[in-house]
């Protein structure tokens, strides 16, 4: 892995973890074309990037660390929508009703508990990694972790639906 | 909980020709969005919202659109396709300590997002008591009638009932406050809408509204008696009963970004034995100039 990627390497990056970028991104900006957006901006900066990545998990990692602050730089520095279309979100579709209930649930927590959520209980990381990609401490991504079980399942229950 | 979280997340998929037409677009390095969602608008629609903008802002040192502490700006979300155009209205450098805050407010951003912080009050005085802020006061908007609406709230919510004010506390960063309220006359009907940005993990504060419009827009500044400096801009729509000219206000008082909307009601004039819409800019001018 050494300079700039080519072409083919990013469409490879893009089959791999375009999904994941889009999985963020969505999660953390509830819009399909907010988070479209930010997945062609995240692979703009792949595509603009002189230096190599060190490793694949290096390169995993930069990517959920772009998406992420992508997202909140589009949060942070524009605007609310308002008057908008707000059933963008519904052009998902899931295979039991209980899935949509459980992604309402998650998109319902702080955002820093649903990014922790996505880390270590989807994309398999230990709390410590999580903690490194997100800049936090160990002990802090557990308490959120701990604190967005505890949501999920206070939510479930009140949805009736949790244990089931 | 973890296999379904799991199973979950596995259906959260781009659309398998989004994918492409996306991967596509990023390796053109065209540097633009994928046409058949986003930027399709016409052109022209920029062009002639530039030309008004630096007209009417000619003078200004600042960036185009900017007076008060509120800048407009031109923007390329179609809103689903439904609108004719869109602009963003937004403060600068204007938070509000959260420990400012009612205990109230506190704990229920603590508790994270849902119903729960999603509040209906019958009155702005009982929303400013909850939130433990005084925002404004207004004897025009007073002697008004207080309407009630079910406000719109993203995700929807069917339980929602009517008020006339509601309240949003949302944790998506920065975290912010959203107060709605509503009034009537017999010629026009009022919303006032004020969003407050806290101090929470908001490092360079730039919030406000996402407008979607249709017809024609125009912009231009009032400065009121107190010298309080409002961005106005004023819609113009062809509707069954003629030209229904409606004005959204933008301004800054005490922190918080306020929009102050008037839209003019159907009204059958005997003269004329017809429906029409009277411009509502006197009701506009009367309530910005009684804030105190």
């Amino acid at each position: 892995m050494a300079g700039a990627l080519t072409t083919e390497e990013v469409a490879s990056l893009y089959r791999q973890y375009g999904g994941m970028v889009y999985q963020i991104s969505l999660m953390l900006l509830k819009s399909v074309p907010d988070a479209e957006d930010a997945v062609q901006t995240v692979f703009r900066r792949v595509m603009e990037r002189s230096k190599a990545f060190q490793s694949p998990e290096h390169e995993k990692a930069w990517l959920i660390t772009t998406a992420r602050n992508e997202c909140r730089n589009q949060l942070r520095h524009w605007w609310r929508r308002k008057r908008a279309d707000a059933a963008e979100l519904d052009k998902l579709s899931w295979e039991q009703p209980e899935d949509g209930e459980l992604w309402e649930l998650v998109l319902s927590l702080p955002e820093h508990e649903r990014m922790a959520v996505y880390l270590c209980y989807y994309q398999g990381y230990a709390a410590g990694e999580a903690a490194e990609i997100m800049g936090k401490n160990p002990s802090t991504v557990r308490s959120w972790l701990f604190r967005a079980r505890r949501r999920l399942k206070d939510l479930w229950e009140e949805a009736d639906g949790y244990g089931q | 909980m973890d296999n379904r979280l799991r199973r979950m997340f596995d259906q959260v998929k781009m659309e398998r020709s989004r994918e492409e037409a996306i991967l596509e677009d990023i390796l053109s390095g065209t540097g633009g969005l994928v046409p058949d969602q986003r930027r399709a608008r016409a052109i022209p629609r920029f062009a002639l919202i530039t030309a008004v903008l630096v007209f009417v802002m000619a003078g200004t040192a600042a960036a185009v659109g900017y007076f008060g502490r509120v800048s407009i700006e031109e923007s390329d979300h179609p809103g689903g396709g439904r609108w004719d155009g869109s602009y963003r209205a937004y403060m600068s450098d204007c938070v509000i300590p959260l420990d400012s805050l009612s205990a109230e407010v506190r704990n229920a951003f603590s508790d994270g997002t849902g119903p729960s912080n999603y509040i209906s009050f019958q009155s702005w005085a009982d929303a400013e008591a909850f939130l433990g802020l005084e925002l404004a006061d207004n004897a025009q908007l007073d002697q008004m009638v207080k309407s009630r609406r079910i406000q719109y709230k993203p995700g929807g919510d069917s339980k929602l009932k009517k008020a006339h004010t509601h309240c949003l506390m949302s944790v998506n960063l920065p975290w912010t406050v959203s107060i709605s309220t509503f009034y009537e006359k017999r010629s026009c009907t009022v919303t006032e809408e004020v969003l407050i940005t806290t101090d929470y993990e908001t490092e360079d504060p730039k919030n406000g509204w996402q407008v979607f419009y249709k017809g024609e827009v125009d912009f231009s500044e009032y400065t009121t008696p107190s010298g309080l400096e409002v961005s106005i801009c004023k819609d113009v729509t062809a509707e069954r009963g003629g030209d229904c000219t409606a004005y959204s206000a933008y301004f800054v008082k005490n922190n918080a970004l306020f929009q102050l909307a008037v839209r003019p009601n159907q009204v059958w004039n005997t003269s004329r034995q017809e429906y029409e819409f009277a411009d509502p800019w006197d009701t506009l001018v009367e309530i910005l100039d009684a804030y105190e």
